[in-house]
């Protein structure tokens, strides 16, 4: 690994990490936690992956998402779509392992589509999601983002 | 006579029940004691679904069992399952398939006799393909992989009797090359299931 790269991910700890070592009741002040999240290319059964993207902004909760994929074409634009979804966290976004089920519905430029995915955020930073759009056209396409991997951003 | 052997070979399904019952006998032995302290239910039941492989468009119907132990309150257990995708022959090939798997959940909402359940965990998948354009050259390819295997379900639970209609993917895992270039095998399909619960 290069040394920027090493340093970038160091980096990335202490400054999330780094408050809680001075003040550790941060979390415990704020009773809704946020996290944005980018994910960033998926597996897929094709070689290379998928070269998708999403931008995720959620809750324990709920979440938003808008998201593109740049191997699917709906006509002549990329596979673009933006959802809402309802979740349920296991433990919740304060804790640095967090499990969770979601569920949401969305608009694409291929049609209506519904979204369910099995997920895990590690450590505030890290984002793992089993991930499946059924995408509604004259018949119901599955399409999936098997582990789909981002960074995380934790807000307030 | 050839053709005879080779139908009794190609029928998988019995060559994966001794993983089936084997599963189900750990799960049972580990968990039984644990039911009884805690108050289990335990569910026994069929299961029909709509699976798309992962490199076609076409879904396909499989046939299935399943037993599921929960306990604390139906919050947490254990189920295993076995999909079968019945054969399928079609210009000249046929192809089959079939699902193990151990899952690991709970249910995680409840409204009045309904509740929400996901399980997680391991899938072992085996498929194969032959031709049949002739009995003389004779052809077939067998693939076995490990996947995840993810679920979320709306139950209906009526005194006795489980019925539910649930998302179930299976991710296969690739090996070290394919990881490396981003590549994976996942089925995604609807199950429905209905059985009976104590």
């Amino acid at each position: 690994m290069k040394p920027f790269i090493r340093i970038a991910i160091l980096g990335s700890f202490l400054l999330v990490f780094l408050p809680f070592y001075f003040e550790n009741n941060l979390l415990a002040q704020k009773d809704s936690m946020k996290s944005w999240s980018l994910q960033m290319k998926a597996f897929a059964p094709n070689a290379g992956g998928q070269d998708a993207w999403a931008l995720r902004w959620a809750s324990d909760f709920k979440e938003w998402m808008a998201f593109t994929n740049f191997d699917l074409y709906a006509g002549d634009y990329p596979l673009i779509g933006l959802a809402h979804g309802w979740r349920h966290s296991f433990c919740g976004l304060k804790c640095p392992i967090n499990p969770y089920v979601q569920a949401g519905v969305g608009i694409s430029t291929a049609g209506p589509f519904a979204e369910f995915i099995w997920g895990m955020n590690l450590l505030y930073l890290i984002r793992l999601d089993f991930s499946s759009h059924f995408i509604l056209q004259k018949r119901l396409l599955s399409w999936g983002y098997p582990l789909w991997i981002g960074v995380s951003v934790p807000t307030w | 006579m050839n053709s005879f052997l080779f139908q009794i070979n190609s029928f998988r399904f019995f060559n994966f029940l001794p993983d089936f019952f084997g599963y189900c006998f750990l799960t049972l032995s580990i968990l039984s004691v644990s039911a009884i302290a805690f108050g289990a239910e335990f569910s026994l039941y069929s299961r029909a679904g709509l699976f798309q492989q992962p490199s076609s468009q076409y879904y396909h119907f499989t046939q299935g069992i399943g037993v599921r132990l929960l306990f604390f309150d139906e919050r947490v257990g254990v189920e295993v399952t076995y999909d079968q995708r019945p054969k399928f022959r079609s210009q000249g090939y046929e192809d089959q398939e079939e699902f193990t798997t151990i899952n690991f959940g709970g249910s995680f909402k409840r409204f009045k006799n309904f509740r929400l359940t996901s399980f997680i965990g391991v899938s072992k998948i085996y498929g194969y393909i032959r031709s049949t354009h002739s009995d003389e050259i004779f052809e077939k390819r067998e693939y076995e992989m490990h996947a995840a295997s993810l679920s979320m379900r709306v139950e209906y639970v009526l005194k006795h009797f489980v019925s539910s209609f649930g998302i179930q993917n299976f991710h296969g895992f690739s090996t070290r090359e394919q990881s490396e270039i981003y590549v994976a095998w996942p089925f995604y399909g609807f199950v429905f299931a209905l059985g009976v619960s104590v």
